[in-house]
Formats: C-alpha cells, sequence, structure tokens
C-alpha cells in the first residue's frame, strides 16, 4: 500500500523535494559559499546574479544561504512542534478514549475548554510569555496543535473500541492489555500519521505568521518567517527579497500537504477496498 | 455441557424495566446442536453472548447458566470467563469480515488466538496455523498466513474464523448466524465445516440461523424465540413438521410452502415493539388463531409431546 503510494509521480516529487530541502539544509555552509549572517554592506540589496545567485539583502547578506539557513530552523521548529504535538496529542486521547469514564470527561472537559480559545492567542500568549526563540517557539506550537489530534485520536479509538474485530478478539480470549496494543492503538496509526503530516505544514505557517509579526525567531538568526518579514519592507524595490522566501515557504508547504493528502487517501482506500477505487 | 435455566435480561429505561429476554431455557449435551430461530431483534444474540459472559456486567440478569463445569457463569470473575473463553468456548461471528482486525496480517491473529488458547509459542503457532488452515479447506495456507483480511473475501475470513474457534479443541461452539452474510456456496461449505469439526471434536454447539433449510439439518433441537420470549422448543423433526404455535407454524409454513395465500398470511399486524408492555401475549397482534384470553396474560411455556410451547392454545396440554 505505501509502495503504491510511491508509484505516483507528484508524491514522489514531493518527497524528493523535501529530501532534498532538508539535505541542503542540514548541509548548508558545505554547499555555498557564504555564511548566512556574514554582512557585507559594500553588496546590499544586489540583485539575483552570479556571486549572489538569489540576491543579497539590506545588510549584503547572501539571501540564497539565508534561505536555506531559514529552511533549516523553520524545519527544526516545525518537527519538534510536531513531536510534541502527535506524542502528548496520542496519549492523552488514547488514555482518554481507553479508560472512559471520569477520566475521559475531565479530559474532554480540558479540551473543550481549549477548544473555545483561539489557538493563535493561546500561542501568541505563550511565545511572549517564554521569550521568543526557536525553542519556546516550538513549544507554545506543540502545546496548542496536540488538541484537535486528542480529540481525533480519541474519537478513532471509541469507534474501534466498538468494532466487531475487538469483540471477537475478546471473545477469542485476548487480555484487555493485548487488545489495546495489538488491536486498538495500531488501528490508530492511519490517523496519526495524516494528523503528523498535516501539522508539519501548519507549524511552519504558524512559525512564519509569528515571525512575521515580530514574536518568531529573533535575529540576525532567519527562519523562513523572519526572511519574509524583512521582504515585506522593501518589497516595491527589491521584491526578489520578499519573492524567494515566500516561494520557498510554499513549495514547502505545498510538499507537505500533498504528501499528507497522499497518505490519508492510501488509508483509506486501504480501509474500505476496491470501491473507493473508481 | 450447557445448561441454562431462567435466563431473563432487562435493561432499564427511563425508570421502566424492559425485559429483552424471558425465562429461557435449555440444556444442551456434548455433540449436539440446538438451533435458535426467531425474526431479527428477537433476541438470538442476546443468548449467545449471555453464554460468553458477556452480559455480566448488566444489572437486569436473571436465571443461571452452567457451561463446561462452571456452575454459574453469570456470576464469575473476570478470569474465569476469560478461562471459558479460552479453553472451552469458540465462538464464530455473524460478520466475518469486520472480525478480523484490519491491520494485521491472518498469520499474526491466528498466532495470537492460537497461543492463547493453547499455550503454544509464537513460531510453534504458525505451524499450527497452517495445520488449522489445511483443516478448514485452504490448499495454499503459507499464501493466505500472508494476507491481509480485506484481501479475503467474507467466506474465506469466515473460514479462518471456524479455525480460530476450533484452535483450543472447543467443548462448546456458539455461532452467531455465521452463513447469513455470505454466499450460497460458502454458506454451505461454513456449515459443512462445523459439522465435520463437530463430529472431529464432539462439541456442542449453538446455532443462531435464519436458513431453516440448516437448521433441519444440523440441529438436534430447535428453539423458536419470539420479541424475547422462548415461544416453542423440542425435537427438530417434530417441530418442523408439526409445529405448534401459531409463529412457528407461519415460519416454516413460508419455509415449506411458499404460495400466495400463505405469504399474505404472514404479514398480518405489527409485530410489538419491547418497550410496550402489553399483557398479553406479544404474537396476539399478529397472531392469526388467537381467541380472547391471549390478550389478557401472557401464556407460559408448557410441555407437550416431546417439547414446550407458549401459547393459551395448548394451555391444556393437548392440541385442540
Ligand atoms: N445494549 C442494549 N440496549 C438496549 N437494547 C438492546 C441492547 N442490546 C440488545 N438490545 C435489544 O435486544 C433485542 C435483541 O437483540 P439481538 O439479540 O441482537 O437480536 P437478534 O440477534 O435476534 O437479531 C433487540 O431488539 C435490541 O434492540
Ligand atoms: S397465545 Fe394466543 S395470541 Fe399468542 S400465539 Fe397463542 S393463540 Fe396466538
Ligand atoms: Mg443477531
Amino acid at each position: 500500500m505505501l509502495i503504491k503510494t510511491l508509484k505516483n509521480r507528484l508524491v514522489c516529487a514531493c518527497l524528493i523535494l523535501i529530501g532534498l530541502y532538508a539535505v541542503v539544509s542540514v548541509g548548508g555552509t558545505i554547499f555555498f559559499q557564504y555564511e548566512p549572517n556574514t554582512q557585507d554592506l559594500l553588496q546590499a540589496n544586489t540583485g539575483p546574479g552570479v556571486a549572489h545567485w538569489l540576491g543579497t539583502d539590506y545588510l549584503g547578506r547572501d539571501l540564497l544561504a539565508r534561505i536555506v539557513y531559514g529552511i533549516r530552523i523553520s524545519l527544526t521548529i516545525a518537527f519538534f512542534a510536531t513531536l510534541i504535538n502527535i506524542t502528548v496529542g496520542f496519549l492523552v486521547g488514547s488514555v482518554s478514549g481507553l479508560l472512559g469514564g471520569i477520566v475521559d470527561r475531565l479530559l474532554v472537559g480540558v479540551l473543550d475548554i481549549f477548544w473555545c480559545v483561539p489557538p493563535f492567542l493561546i500561542v501568541v500568549m505563550l511565545t511572549v510569555a517564554l521569550e521568543p526563540g526557536i525553542k519556546n517557539i516550538f513549544i507554545a506550537l506543540g502545546l496548542v496543535l496536540w488538541i484537535p489530534t486528542a480529540r481525533m485520536i480519541r474519537g478513532e479509538v471509541r469507534v474501534i473500541r466498538n468494532s466487531p474485530f475487538i469483540k471477537f478478539a475478546r471473545l477469542n480470549g485476548a487480555g484487555s492489555f493485548k487488545i489495546m496494543a495489538r488491536h486498538i492503538l495500531p488501528n490508530c496509526i492511519p490517523v496519526l500519521l495524516t494528523t503528523a503530516a498535516f501539522s508539519i505544514p501548519d507549524a511552519i505557517m504558524a512559525e512564519a505568521f509569528l515571525s512575521i509579526v515580530g514574536l518568531g525567531v529573533q535575529a540576525p538568526n532567519a527562519s523562513l518567517g523572519v526572511l519574509i518579514s524583512d521582504g515585506l519592507q522593501s518589497f516595491r524595490i527589491y521584491p526578489w527579497q520578499w519573492f524567494f522566501p515566500v516561494l520557498t515557504l510554499t513549495m514547502l508547504v505545498l510538499c507537505f500537504n500533498i504528501l499528507g493528502d497522499a497518505l490519508h487517501e492510501a488509508y483509506s482506500s486501504k480501509a474500505k477496498g476496491l470501491l473507493e477505487h473508481d | 455441557m450447557i445448561d441454562v435455566a431462567d435466563l431473563s435480561v432487562s435493561i432499564r429505561k427511563d425508570k421502566a424495566v424492559i425485559p429483552l429476554l424471558k425465562n429461557v431455557s435449555f440444556r444442551l449435551g456434548p455433540g449436539e446442536t440446538l438451533g435458535i430461530i426467531g425474526e431479527s431483534g428477537s433476541g438470538k444474540s442476546l443468548v449467545t453472548y449471555a453464554l460468553l459472559g458477556l452480559l455480566n456486567h448488566t444489572a437486569g440478569l436473571e436465571g443461571s447458566i452452567a457451561v463446561c463445569g462452571c456452575c454459574n457463569l453469570l456470576k464469575a470473575g473476570r478470569k474465569e470467563i476469560s478461562q471459558l473463553r479460552r479453553q472451552k468456548i469458540g465462538y464464530i461471528p455473524q460478520n466475518p469480515q469486520g472480525s478480523l482486525t484490519p491491520t494485521r496480517k491472518i498469520k499474526a491473529q491466528m498466532q495470537e488466538v492460537i497461543a492463547v488458547k493453547t499455550g503454544l509459542r509464537w513460531k510453534e503457532a504458525a505451524n499450527y496455523a497452517a495445520e488449522l488452515l489445511v483443516k478448514v479447506g485452504f490448499s495454499e495456507p503459507g499464501r493466505i498466513l500472508r494476507m491481509f483480511p480485506h484481501q479475503l473475501s467474507g467466506g474465506m475470513c469466515q473460514r479462518i474464523a471456524v479455525a480460530m474457534a476450533i484452535a483450543g479443541k472447543p467443548e462448546v461452539v456458539l455461532a452467531d448466524e455465521p452463513t447469513s452474510s455470505l454466499d450460497l456456496l460458502s454458506k454451505t461449505e461454513i456449515m459443512t465445516l462445523l459439522g465435520k469439526a463437530q463430529k472431529e471434536y464432539n462439541f456442542a454447539m449453538v446455532l443462531v440461523t435464519h436458513d431453516l433449510g440448516f437448521a433441519l439439518k444440523y440441529c438436534n433441537t430447535l428453539a423458536v424465540l419470539y420479541s424475547g420470549r422462548l415461544v416453542e422448543m423440542g425435537d427438530t423433526g417434530e417441530l418442523c413438521f408439526y409445529p405448534r404455535h401459531p409463529y412457528s407454524k407461519s415460519l416454516f409454513g413460508c419455509f415449506f410452502n411458499e404460495t400466495q395465500e400463505r405469504q399474505s398470511a404472514l404479514f398480518h399486524g405489527e409485530p410489538p415493539v419491547f418497550n410496550n408492555r402489553v399483557p398479553g401475549c406479544r404474537y396476539f397482534a399478529c397472531c392469526r388463531e388467537r381467541i380472547t384470553a391471549c390478550e389478557v396474560q401472557e401464556p407460559v411455556l408448557v410441555r407437550i409431546g416431546t417439547g414446550q410451547v407458549a401459547c393459551w392454545l395448548y394451555d391444556g396440554g393437548e392440541n385442540r
């Protein structure tokens, strides 16, 4: 099933592009001659050319190097935010769905309360409270993103709990622990994977938003959001300073979204059989 | 082997007590088969659930069930019940494809069931699984073991369920409409398998079914449920050729002789809803032979011939 998904060319292209982004951003200075934070005021605001492929910014820093570095920071934030998201979301959701009773009611109450507050408000408050910075951004994002994940997992667990195959396993003498570990939780993985795939672009976008309003990554470090916000200031005169970071961000988010869609498709068609393919 | 006495199940809804099953009793020895027939919603599955200890947490549970040396299943604890399910009782589900976990291969699922039921190690369990698959008619067990449930047809899944049920050499097999979701060929295949397995292991079987043909062929005793009441029970041959209760009459009449006349007589009034508490016979609204006594009081099960029937027409034990 996964192999079938890989055969899809668009998905393949996305995977390759994401891989490329990851390699280049991790490799960073191995591939490029410029440091992202080295200033060269004589070269300030030059357009794309041979020396600086994507041009330079108002302090003469190489835009390509800064974008590559920005991808690294954005991906790091997205990765850790998603990690927090699915870990906490899965734990809370499955505990709530499996235990039921008072624990479930309490957790659902907490989730409902969080659900009523605009998520960005919480993120902004958290980043202000924790001081802006890479680590605190992904902590704040992770702490907000897990709420819908937990609800989703809880719903999934409750549906699976009542399905005939759980009853059959129980009637074949399986104990509660084995039923949980072998029959209920593995069936939540598709939902969890899909959530994770969609949570990465969400986190990237959220980070960009935070950086644009000034709550994100602090200078001189550059995330894609910081680059976009810098580019915006001289958008009319030096459009490339804004255009390239935006293009990069868009491509990155698009790739992850296509990947998430493909995963979702793959798992739902697997569960429902042939009829879904027509 | 199985001794069910006065089993009643009721639920509480808005302070009213709704009986879902009332005073069901039967006995079954090794190698014997009891067929439970009756329309959908009459409580057939509930009987199997009670036998599996699934209803034990329910409040409105009365009577007693003795199965395989467990004197009162309805009072048994968790441990005792899971012991029973592992070693004594095999269960065959109604919906075979939905009853296998979609994310696991057949091999892992069978290994798990076998390990739990027989105590074999994981690797030995795989060999036993292949052996069982051959027994239920697969010629290439290795290939089947590597598959996921959604790659198999309903009939194949049901055969796997049969294999799982007989893995622990059970003393009792409960089959809840094992053939109702299958095509005619697979139905026959599954019933043949069950018959063969019964000969081999000599287990007592409770067969819930809508297929009267199979009921006649495989059951020693038949029990007719209507609206949660045992309305008639008796020797298969006698009950199907000389049904006494009006409901059984129309059921078997319909089965043996589907003339226009009979069919029109079948749909006569509407069956009762569980929560309306009529004082009289539950079948009153649909019955073609009702008498005035029927509306006032509910008939009780009386012995007549070799069987039992609950109908005011036979109150004196005589066929009028
Ligand atoms: N948990 C429950 N709560 C309320 N009613 C129930 C419950 N379980 C079963 N019933 C009722 O019990 C009746 C018998 O159900 P069931 O044994 O599944 O019927 P059958 O298997 O004969 O089709 C049905 O009318 C159903 O509505
Ligand atoms: S008791 Fe009366 S109403 Fe009920 S089945 Fe018998 S004749 Fe019909
Ligand atoms: Mg049923």
